[in-house]
């Protein structure tokens, strides 16, 4: 995940939250980390300050699903990099990323540092 | 004049009453006798004195003018003396008598005749009669008959017109010739000669001759010949008059040759012929009757002779019961005219055998109340229908036994033949066969449909129709399947024939399948449904599980990473970790359990195992001089497989052969890529050196669900070989394991499909 852009972590579950923080802090790179519990809100943001952010998104949540996130940034015009971070082991969900130009990758959960590393490379 | 005047008063007392001479043309008298001077109507004077104009000749009549001419001529050319006699005829008196010429011209050699004249006053004006009559029917012969006459000796003195015209001759050509010139040839010569002595003889011959013309062609002629008396009483000459027969020939020639075939037929023909007369005689009878014997009980039929009586030698058969009465009681009505005609066929046992005959009396349509009886053996007739009645009942009996009713239409839809089923199934009488229809049994609604399809076969549509239609059949309404053609006679359509099957039962069934197969089929489609909500509750499941340990997994490790804690707060948090994520792979791998078999699409992806295979090692952790790999294809065609399943199974073993390898020696993993193509299928062959898993010790369980096989290494949980056997199997093929402890394990892949290029 070799990216200068700030970092948005989309996910309904503040521990996860908190758990994700803790292993991009662990890098011991600088950078700028925001969190949403609400995908509405996060999309909000983005139409408000643009799309040149790295998300870290979860995919089953209330209100707005990641799916259903992804979908509007399509209908937005929004092109943020995308990277899923999810416990679901649903095929589907790991084919679908394909559709999507702007999502990079399936991240499992838990996220460790050595996932990160990977990408980063 | 060389003849002295008292020779010729001498010949003149003797021979008549008076006499001239004139040269052979007659054109000049000589000398005329003073007696002849009144009947001549010219005194002697008068006719020298006009000697040019007057001939003799004037007072014979044509006709004897000419047999003159041809007599003098053909004496001539003969060279030999001639003497000759007409009658001699005078206008206003006829007929005065009888002119001699003697020819002298070889007496005086001055080339003149006597001419006698014989005068017979008395018998004047009876011969003036016969004389025209004579001519007119010399005029009306020469019309209508073919006249010659000849000499004595038979030279052509005279022919008529016709003569020449029938023969081709010419007058010229003919005189003095005789009548060979026109033989034929086709008489025997005593025909001539019989001919030759009744005319000779004085009589009258009347014969039918058989001539030949000029040109070849022969023509038949009723001749009668009569020979023509001198004043002497002496034949001299001989008329011929004739008649063409030719046409009436070929008639009889025609009728006579038609008689003998008719014979000729008669008596080939092997049935037994008669005639009777009106009064029973037996006038005729055929052949066949010779060749017939049949002999019963010491009784004989045998040939009836002409001039028996047929009905007496019928009579005695018929009394011995030989033949029966009918015959007799039939025969004896034609005879008394009361039938025109009588027919009966009767039998008899010859040595065992039985004979059919055939037996007809007829009136002969001729009005000559004769009868034509006629025994015809019919043996063989009989024997074939016999054996037609015999085959018609059978197969009759055949249709009546069979399970569909059939039955045959003529071209306006009506029913001619019926078997039995049909009459039970539609409750019809064998009477209303001939009157009713097939579409008066069809239920109404249907009978258009039928008509339609009926029609159709009779224009000739080769092909059997299927026709399906519902009839009342014992009381109740059921369905038919009707299968109909049309019927052909010498390439006519001549109508239709139906076999017809109650399928009453069969459409209840198909029906009730039909329902069947529905309902199956939404309980499918219920189940598939609720399978793949089970599916997806199965991932959410697994998700929501999944978030807490996840939680759990990274908070543990962020625990590990803090520095002041003590020894056993780590090895405790190390535990939790490890546990939270051997429960996190069992939530994994249950949920790709449940996820098996619900892939619709396992062939898709167009694969190369080796790419696969190399990076699944990679990320695994075995190295690169550690792996081998080998192409061992025949035919390298293009891989399809499902690339998920496949990477998956790649995973778990090569995963297997990583973990489980030798502490000993250096791990070696070597893939081999091999095909079948005459079967279809293609290996993927992964051996290692590892610890080697003893397969003949858990044959049984290799396997199977939650096993594990070495305690010390394995941190597995039992399921991946049965996830790699399952997905192997899902892709169509079959997977065998062979492991020799401390030796290493063997893996084969073998899948079925391989899609050719």
């Amino acid at each position: 995940m070799k990216t200068n852009r700030p970092i948005i972590i989309i996910d309904d579950d503040p521990v996860s939250i908190f758990l994700t923080r803790e292993i991009l802090n662990s890098l011991e790179i600088e950078m700028e980390v925001l969190a949403f519990e609400d995908a509405n809100r996060a999309l909000h943001f983005l139409n408000e300050k643009g799309d040149n952010y790295t998300i870290l998104l979860d995919l089953n949540m209330p209100l707005m699903s990641g799916w259903e996130f992804v979908n509007s940034c399509v209908e937005q015009k929004l092109s943020p990099e995308v990277y899923i971070l999810s416990s679901s082991v649903n095929p589907r969900d790991i084919e679908r990323i394909d559709q999507y130009d702007f999502v990079r990758s399936f991240l499992s959960k838990p996220l460790n540092p050595e996932m990160l590393e990977i990408e980063q490379s | 004049m060389s003849v002295s005047g008292e020779e010729l008063k001498k010949l003149v007392q003797e021979h008549c009453n008076c006499f001239f001479v004139n040269g052979f043309n007659g054109e000049s008298f000589d000398f005329l006798q003073e007696d002849i001077q009144p009947v001549l109507q010219k005194n002697f004077r008068d006719v020298c004195a006009d000697e040019d104009e007057f001939s003799w000749l004037h007072y014979i009549p044509e006709g004897y003018r000419v047999i003159r001419d041809g007599e003098l001529r053909v004496a001539q050319s003969l060279g030999e003396s001639w003497k000759g006699s007409y009658p001699v005829y005078i206008p206003k008196i006829g007929e005065v008598g009888v002119l001699e010429f003697h020819d002298f011209s070889k007496v005086n050699g001055e080339g003149r005749h006597l001419g006698f004249l014989i005068f017979e006053e008395t018998i004047g004006g009876r011969h003036y009669s016969i004389s025209s009559l004579f001519t007119s029917l010399q005029n009306a012969l020469n019309k209508s008959a073919i006249v010659t006459i000849t000499n004595y000796t038979g030279q052509i003195l005279y022919a008529n017109n016709l003569f020449c015209e029938f023969s081709g001759y010419s007058l010229e050509e003919l005189l003095g010739r005789t009548h060979s010139i026109i033989n034929s040839g086709y008489h025997p010569k005593t025909f001539f000669v019989d001919l030759w002595k009744t005319i000779l003889r004085g009589g009258v011959w009347r014969g039918e001759i058989c001539n030949r013309k000029k040109s070849g062609e022969l023509y038949w002629v009723d001749t009668t010949i009569s020979p023509i008396y001198n004043g002497e009483g002496e034949v001299e000459r001989f008329l011929s008059v004739r008649f063409d027969i030719t046409e009436k020939k070929k008639h009889e020639e025609e009728l006579n040759n038609s008689v003998k075939f008719n014979q000729s037929i008669l008596s080939t023909m092997t049935s037994r012929i008669a005639v009777l007369s009106p009064q029973g005689k037996i006038l005729f009878t055929n052949l066949a009757w010779d060749n017939f014997r049949v002999i019963q009980a010491d009784e004989e039929l045998r040939c009836p002779e002409v001039g028996q009586d047929y009905l007496e030698c019928v009579g005695e058969k018929c009394f011995s019961g030989f033949l029966p009465n009918e015959l007799l009681i039939g025969l004896k009505k034609v005879m008394a005219h009361e039938e025109p005609w009588f027919e009966m066929e009767y039998m008899i046992v010859d040595k065992g055998i039985t004979n059919w005959y055939n037996f007809t009396a007829s009136l002969l349509d001729d009005g000559s109340n004769r009868v034509l009886i006629k025994h015809s053996d019919t043996t063989r007739r009989k024997i074939t229908e016999n054996e037609l009645a015999k085959s018609r009942r059978k197969y009759l009996d055949l249709l009546d036994n069979i399970q569909d009713a059939i039955c045959t239409d003529n071209k306006d839809g009506v029913i001619t033949f019926a078997n039995k089923k049909f009459l039970e199934y539609f409750s019809v009488s064998r009477s209303q066969i001939g009157k009713i229809s097939v579409m008066d049994i069809v239920r109404e609604d249907y009978r258009n449909y039928v008509r339609e399809i009926y029609s159709r076969c009779i224009e000739g549509v080769s092909i059997p129709e299927y026709i399906e239609f519902p009839a009342t059949s014992f009381g109740e309404e059921r369905w038919f399947e009707c299968r109909t053609r049309g019927l052909q006679e010498d390439g006519e359509v001549m109508g239709t024939q139906s076999i017809i099957r109650d399928i009453t039962e069969r459409k209840k069934l198909f029906e009730e399948i039909e329902s069947k197969e529905h309902l199956l089929r939404l309980k499918i489609e219920e189940l598939q449904a609720k399978n793949e909500e089970l599916l997806q509750f199965s991932y959410i499941i697994s998700h929501n599980l999944r978030s807490p340990l996840a939680n759990v997994i990274g908070l543990s490790r962020l625990l590990d990473n803090i520095e002041e804690r003590s020894e056993k707060s780590r090895d405790i948090t190390k535990l939790i970790a490890t546990s939270s994520e051997q429960l996190d792979e069992v939530v994994k791998d249950l949920t790709k359990i449940l996820s098996l078999n619900m892939s619709p699409e396992l062939l898709k992806d167009q694969v190369d195992p080796f790419s696969v295979i190399e990076k699944v090692a990679d990320e695994i952790g075995v190295r690169k001089e550690e792996l081998s790999v080998r192409d061992e294809r025949i035919k390298k065609a293009c891989i399809k497989t499902n690339e998920q399943y496949f990477l998956s199974i790649i995973q778990n073993v090569l995963s297997n052969s990583f973990k489980f390898r030798s502490e000993v020696r250096p791990l070696k993993v070597s893939a081999v890529l091999k095909d079948r193509p005459e079967e279809s299928s293609w290996e993927v062959l992964i051996e290692d050196n590892g610890i080697g898993l003893d397969t003949n010790k858990y044959k049984q369980d290799i396997f199977g669900m939650y096993k594990r096989f070495h305690h010390g290494v394995s941190q597995g949980k039992g399921l991946g070989l049965y996830i790699t056997k399952k997905q192997v199997e899902l892709l169509g093929g079959s997977v065998e394991i062979t492991g020799i402890p401390d030796l290493g394990t063997n893996v084969k892949l073998t899948f079925r499909e391989y899609e050719n290029e």
